[in-house]
């Protein structure tokens, strides 16, 4: 009965340790993290506007290479990733960015993920209760 | 010669529909005589379509341009080797191709159920020729490709000069066979449940080899897929989530939880319903791929077979699908299992979780991959739906399945009550700490990454463990530990060559996390005599030569590469351009090794040397391709079949 219950302190004690190292490491991670190389990652969000499903910084289109440059341009004269992603969008309308605007009907793109995600979840939980219940029943 | 293929078609498409019709016929009546006759009938089907496929390549190999088909892919410059490459690399042809390889897989499953599960046979071998009648149907009316032209031309157009790649002999036959042999699976399983006896669960063990062979093959075509991207298209990346790649891997997603969920059903007897639903999901969604890769609505980089059939596929996908779920609505009754669920904490509801997990990543990418076309028609603007989007939805799932992957294993069948659940997680937990610290004096900063290597290690971590316990209790039974250890993973195949393949997929997502946190790149411009430093890596642009092929001009560039300090050798990237189609083809150098990638691609190249060189450090993609042989071989494991088993093939485990 002792061991038992000397075990389970135990394991509680390492539980908690694990939860906070755990959390601690990555909140150090997190303030050391920082990113570089913004035109190589607007590249990466910028799709060529002749070439069918492919990026900036996939294609060897001139278009393309030529649209790199200007991205280039953009970040060494400080322009934000919003500025420089809304000059394309005026140029070539709002497919030429990678993902669809967080905004007006495009919102659904983004709303349906994390709904349809939710909804499973609940879902989940109550067949997973229903199990329980009727295992209750049969005890 | 091209005739003979014509009417060899036109033969298979009246014995498919004979098939199709007279199968279902005496199944109804029970004939034996014509169920019989109908079984025959399928088996001579690839025969037949062999004719029609000898005589295409034939009409290639002489230089046919009267056939359309032959003038549109194939030129007199094209290595002869690469006529069988254009058998598939057109519309008509690629069909003709699936078809083929339709019907000998046909003629393999037909073969496997043949003697133990008699009762399906007729049902399994309507619906195989009813897949058959349709794609022979679409060839015959739409896509033939034996049409004549009505002028001869003097030399065809070649084929896309992208394709004319050693990739292009692999990655296409094995992808199209992984999709079309999801229909085996299928046929067998919908047999079983329209001959009435689903609740027989006879046919778990044929339904899950088939499923897995179909799993592998397709793992095989989107690995193939994206090593190619990787060292051919120049860009340096892998995956992009392209449309097209997406319809190849959204029944990847349905067969990988069907091959999971299907061990439910075979060691606990559970899940009979869900598996029918899987790998109809499974047989939809590869459908669902050959509509978006054959002129459907989304654009893509695969547009090279792109045609107007998209919208017969979808037809026929919607048919198929409908008349499956109202076969599975008729038979409702016998497929929902004998068993329940025990507990929250089992195995059990970890694969089901799992499932759902699956299933929720081919969701999300679905809704990505037709966004587009619903956004387009309901405010008339077109958006894009790229790799952004797509990492950001399915990311957080892909790790919370690697999270299930590391746990799995070591959670025991039925019940499990929650102070064992605590005892089975302190080893896991204490390793996972340790790993975490390790990798963070590694220099791991990315919180990211940091979660997906520390899950990555745990399921490793896991796998020891469960490998350690069974040895331990082998040796204690007086085996030798290093016997003990083969003994173990001989002993339950199909579960260890399971773990043999998670091991292989970690590998992978090693690779993966590695590359898409911590690649770098930047663009050179250089001219023959430079030199540059990027990431550790000392590059210098030696020389140039400029060669003149028929069809291409090529520019080669040699790069003397040292790494810190120590030669690596020359690497060569190359550019070619192809003017007959206006079309730049661009090859990187990759130096290759455990611990990461360089990795050189012209992007601009001019006629004195001088171009624009991009250079990348992939760190860990060599994990990637190095996973392939170890999940096939665990896949392979897994398949091993046992000598003799009992007649009953469901065994439960108490």
């Amino acid at each position: 009965m002792l061991k038992k219950k000397l075990t389970k302190t135990n394991f509680e004690f390492n539980y908690r340790l694990f939860i906070v190292l755990y959390i601690f490491i990555y909140l150090l991670a997190c303030s050391n993290y920082q990113e570089d190389n913004r035109a190589a990652d607007l590249n990466k969000t910028i799709m060529c506007p002749v070439c069918p499903s492919e990026t900036i910084d996939q294609s060897q289109n001139i278009l393309a290479v030529q649209m790199r440059s200007i991205v280039e341009e953009k970040v060494e004269q400080g322009w934000s990733d919003d500025q420089i992603k809304n000059f394309f969008i005026e140029r070539y309308g709002a497919s030429v960015v990678s993902t669809p605007p967080k905004s007006g009907v495009d919102l659904i793109a983004w709303i349906v993920p994390p709904a349809v995600l939710v909804i499973t979840i609940i879902g989940l939980y109550i067949f997973l209760k229903s199990i329980k219940n009727s295992e209750n029943l049969d005890d | 010669m091209v005739e003979i293929g014509n009417i060899s078609i036109l033969i298979a498409l009246i014995v498919s529909i004979y098939c199709s019709v007279v199968s279902f016929l005496g199944a109804k009546f029970k004939l034996s005589d014509l169920m019989i006759s109908t079984r025959y009938g399928l088996y001579s089907v690839p025969l037949i379509l062999l004719i029609s496929i000898i005589s295409i390549i034939y009409a290639f190999v002489t230089h046919d341009f009267s056939v359309q088909y032959v003038y549109e892919n194939s030129n007199l410059s094209m290595p002869s080797s690469y006529t069988w490459v254009a058998l598939y690399a057109g519309n008509a042809g690629s069909l003709l191709f699936i078809t083929f390889l339709l019907s000998v897989l046909s003629v393999c499953g037909v073969i496997s159920i043949r003697n133990k599960l008699e009762y399906a046979l007729p049902y399994t071998v309507c619906i195989l020729s009813i897949l058959l009648t349709f794609f022979i149907f679409v060839i015959l009316v739409f896509a033939n490709p034996f049409d004549r032209l009505e002028m001869i031309p003097t030399d065809g157009l070649g084929i896309n000069p992208l394709l004319v790649h050693f990739g292009m002999f692999i990655h296409p036959p094995v992808q199209m066979t992984g999709l079309i042999s999801v229909s085996i699976p299928f046929a067998i399983i919908m047999g079983v449940v329209l001959s009435g006896k689903g609740s027989d669960d006879n046919w778990v063990d044929i339904g899950r080899v088939w499923g897995m062979i179909s799993w592998l093959m397709l793992t095989i075509g989107l690995m193939l897929g994206s090593w190619w991207a990787y060292t051919i298209l120049g860009w340096g990346g892998y995956w992009a989530w392209d449309p097209v790649e997406n319809s190849g891997l959204m029944p990847w997603l349905a067969m990988t939880a069907f091959i999971h969920s299907i061990m439910v059903q075979k060691y606990r007897g559970m899940f009979r319903m869900w598996n029918v639903i899987l790998v109809v999901l499974g047989f939809t969604l590869a459908q669902l791929g050959m509509f978006i890769n054959r002129g459907g609505p989304v654009p893509s980089v695969h547009s090279f077979a792109a045609s107007t059939l998209g919208w017969l596929f979808l037809f026929f996908m919607i048919a198929t699908l409908v008349s499956s779920i109202v076969v599975i609505f008729i038979f409702r009754k016998q497929l929902p299992s004998d068993r329940k669920l025990d507990s929250i904490i089992s195995k059990e509801s970890i694969f089901l979780s799992q499932n759902i997990l699956f299933l929720l990543i081919a969701f999300f990418t679905l809704w990505g991959t037709i966004y587009p076309v619903f956004s387009e028609s309901v405010s008339g603007e077109t958006v894009t739906v790229g790799k952004p989007y797509f990492d950001l939805v399915n990311g957080p799932l892909f790790l919370m399945i690697i999270f299930l992957m590391s746990i799995g294993p070591i959670i025991p069948w039925r019940k499990t009550s929650f102070n064992q659940l605590i005892n089975i997680l302190k080893i896991p937990s204490f390793g996972f700490i340790i790993c975490i610290f390790f990798l963070f004096i590694l220099g791991i900063r990315n919180p990211l990454a940091l979660i997906g290597f520390s899950i990555c290690s745990l399921v490793i971590i896991n796998l020891l463990q469960e490998w350690i316990r069974g040895v331990r209790l082998r040796h204690r039974g007086g085996d030798q530990y290093f016997f003990a250890f083969f003994k173990l993973l001989w002993a339950n195949r199909p579960r260890y060559g399971g773990y043999i393949v998670h091991i292989g997929i970690v590998m992978f997502s090693v690779g993966v996390i590695g590359s898409s946190f911590y690649s770098s790149q930047k663009d050179f411009s250089m001219s023959p005599g430079d030199s540059n430093t990027f990431g550790g890596y000392n590059f210098k642009y030696i020389d140039y030569t400029n060669e003149d092929y028929p069809d291409r001009d090529e520019s080669i560039a040699y790069f003397q590469v040292e790494s810190n300090g120590k030669s690596i050798g020359v690497l060569t990237p190359f550019r070619a351009f192809y003017p007959q189609f206006r079309i730049a083809a661009t090859r990187g150098a990759i130096k290759s090794t455990p611990k990461e990638d360089f990795y050189i691609v012209p992007s601009q190249f001019e006629d004195d040397g001088s171009g624009v060189f991009r250079v990348l450090i992939n760190p860990m993609i060599w994990w990637m391709w190095v996973s392939a042989p170890v999940i096939i071989f665990g896949t392979l494991f897994s398949l091993f079949p046992y000598r003799r088993k009992a007649k009953n093939s469901v065994q439960f485990t108490e």
